[in-house]
């Protein structure tokens, strides 16, 4: 393919992203959302991404996410209410402990595989839950949460309800245009070949655990974008938004969209928040019915969304051809 | 004991096999060579310098491929991917955090590979999964990624293993080939005694840990030792 005509591929594709963003404020009310819902997607959408990285590309499956979510939230929400209201600061230090904090938790456990790995992952998360339950309380506010955090200011202007979704929204293409960068660099290629064969990357000469722990740093850096623009969002930060339980609802939502796919675990942020706010003024039952979706999509999509496409192509090529070997049959006969 | 007292040295550019009865150590040989197992006592010395305490990556990166038992690929990755992987591992070295940089300026890196595809006859199927790939081609494969990162030495463990008869001699014909380029030196394992005389110029014997014959095929062929070594003697 020239050059010529993967530049032109790629802006097409980020036209139609951008498209869909920018509109998601209008789109989502026509199907029984509300505005703000919008915005809430697109935060979430930049966490998926993040964890698309470590889990779709590199093969880690992380249950500690929430950390990163969480500690973003949290120091962000303290800037906000105790320091500044400068956006850009408040999220540039609290992006800043979230990253190093990603290194530090990647080298220890990046040094298993598989299931301990997991667990590791989940453990480390439960430690800054409990962290922020008790110990630091004074700074987090317990179990009540981060409250009365101030509204952000950008150039002067307090950002809230439109002006916070279109700030959101930047960010939002940002993440996923650096997202597909680093998929289709060669750092992403290396990603891809440790979730395929790691024993044999690392014959062919490549240091697997630097790949490893920056692979969790980038994913660790776009948790702590996502939380930081959840707490000048809300302007609360709850504590369950460090609780294992929120890592499993963000692998969910990956599973639901895609792995590996960068924009289908998007897409799967979007249904299951959707679906949590259709379903949960519907009945009180909501997660048993948001479950057996979960559980239908892994027993007849594992793929998620993003390979509906081509299991359809199968689904009718495959009776194209039946009906092909009827036609056949019934000319020779 | 696996291996015990046993001393090898092999010739830049030429094809040396190690052959033995199984249980012999020629794979834990091959290991300690390649830096997944540590000797207990002695040395590993590679153009001089000693590979002992260095970790896999880091001995590739000193020139030395390892072709596994059983073909070791990414099997979802495209045939061309797969050998793109080893052109950017020779081209970055350990590590290189370019995660933002475009596919075009990989491009030496793609025709590198490329080159490699074509040397093993496979370049007609640069764009299919490497798990549809038959077994043989998976060799073939295999052979391309080892091939293209241009190594000094390259440590055949087993290649023609679980393979059919065709396949068996379109891999040997591929590997004396390979063999006519006097820049690469070969260490093949192999229990093929076919594959060992078509393509050894020397060859070492192995028998319960330690070195029990080294000399050129002719030598070993005629080798009592080597003949009582492997029970009722040798057929070519």
């Amino acid at each position: 393919m020239s050059k010529r005509n993967t530049i032109t591929k790629e802006i097409i594709y980020m036209g139609i992203a951008a498209a869909v963003i920018f509109s998601l404020r209008w789109t989502v009310p026509l199907i029984g959302g509300y505005p703000e819902l919008a915005t809430r997607i697109l935060i979430f959408g930049i966490l998926v991404l993040g964890l698309d990285i470590l889990v779709g590309l590199t093969g880690y499956l992380s249950f500690g996410h929430a950390a990163f979510w969480g500690v973003g939230a949290y120091v962000c929400g303290y800037i906000l209410l105790h320091l500044t209201q400068n956006v850009f600061v408040a999220m540039a230090i609290g992006i800043a402990v979230v990253t190093l904090i990603a290194f530090l938790l990647g080298v220890i456990t990046l040094r298993r595989h598989g299931i301990y790995f997991a667990i590791l992952t989940l453990a480390f998360a439960e430690m800054f839950y409990y962290l922020a339950l008790a110990p630091l309380q004074t700074w987090t506010g317990g179990d009540n949460g981060l409250t009365g955090i101030r509204r952000p200011e950008l150039f002067g202007t307090e950002l809230h309800g439109f002006s916070m979704y279109i700030f959101v929204c930047i960010w939002t293409l940002l993440a996923l245009y650096v997202a597909r960068r680093i998929k289709n660099s060669p750092y992403g290629l290396m990603l891809r070949a440790i979730k395929s064969n790691e024993t044999r990357l690392a014959y062919t000469g490549v240091n697997v655990f630097n790949y490893k722990v920056m692979a969790f740093v980038i994913s660790g850096f776009f948790g702590g974008v996502a939380g930081t623009l959840f707490a000048a969002y809300e302007t609360y930060v709850p504590t369950e938004s460090l609780h294992w339980t929120f890592s499993g609802e963000i692998v969910i939502m990956s599973v639901i969209g895609g792995f590996g796919t960068l924009v289908g675990p998007m897409i799967g942020a979007g249904i299951v928040l959707y679906l949590e706010n259709v379903l949960s003024a519907m009945t009180e039952q909501w997660h048993l019915i948001l479950g057996i979706i979960f559980m239908s999509f892994v027993i007849f999509l594992p793929g998620g969304v993003m390979s509906l496409p081509d299991k359809l192509r199968k689904l009718f090529g495959s009776k194209r051809d039946e009906a092909t070997g009827t036609v056949k049959q019934q000319a020779g006969d | 004991m696996a291996v015990n007292n046993a001393e090898l040295t092999v010739e830049e550019g030429r094809a040396h096999s190690i052959i033995g009865p199984n249980g012999a150590g020629k794979s834990t040989f091959l290991n300690m060579i390649i830096g997944s197992l540590t000797p207990d006592n002695g040395t590993v010395t590679f153009n001089g310098q000693s590979l002992l305490g260095l970790n896999p990556h880091e001995i590739n990166q000193r020139g030395i491929v390892r072709v596994f038992q059983s073909p070791a690929i990414y099997p979802e990755m495209t045939v061309i991917d797969n050998v793109t992987v080893a052109t950017l591992a020779k081209r970055d070295g350990t590590f290189k955090f370019n995660f933002l940089e475009l596919p075009a300026r990989r491009r030496a890196a793609v025709a590198a590979a490329e080159e490699a595809l074509t040397e093993v006859e496979m370049i007609d199927k640069w764009d299919e999964e490497a798990k549809n790939l038959s077994y043989g081609n998976k060799r073939r494969l295999e052979l391309a990624m080892c091939l293209a990162q241009k190594p000094k030495l390259l440590l055949l463990d087993e290649p023609t293993a679980g393979m059919s008869q065709g396949d068996t001699a379109a891999t040997i014909e591929l590997l004396q080939k390979l063999g006519k380029r006097g820049d690469m030196t070969k260490v093949i394992i192999e229990h093929d005694m076919h594959v060992v005389f078509t393509l050894a110029e020397h060859i070492t014997v192995l028998h319960q840990g330690g070195v029990i014959a080294d000399g050129s095929p002719e030598d070993i062929k005629n080798s009592a030792t080597v003949q009582e070594a492997y029970l009722g003697g040798m057929d070519e």
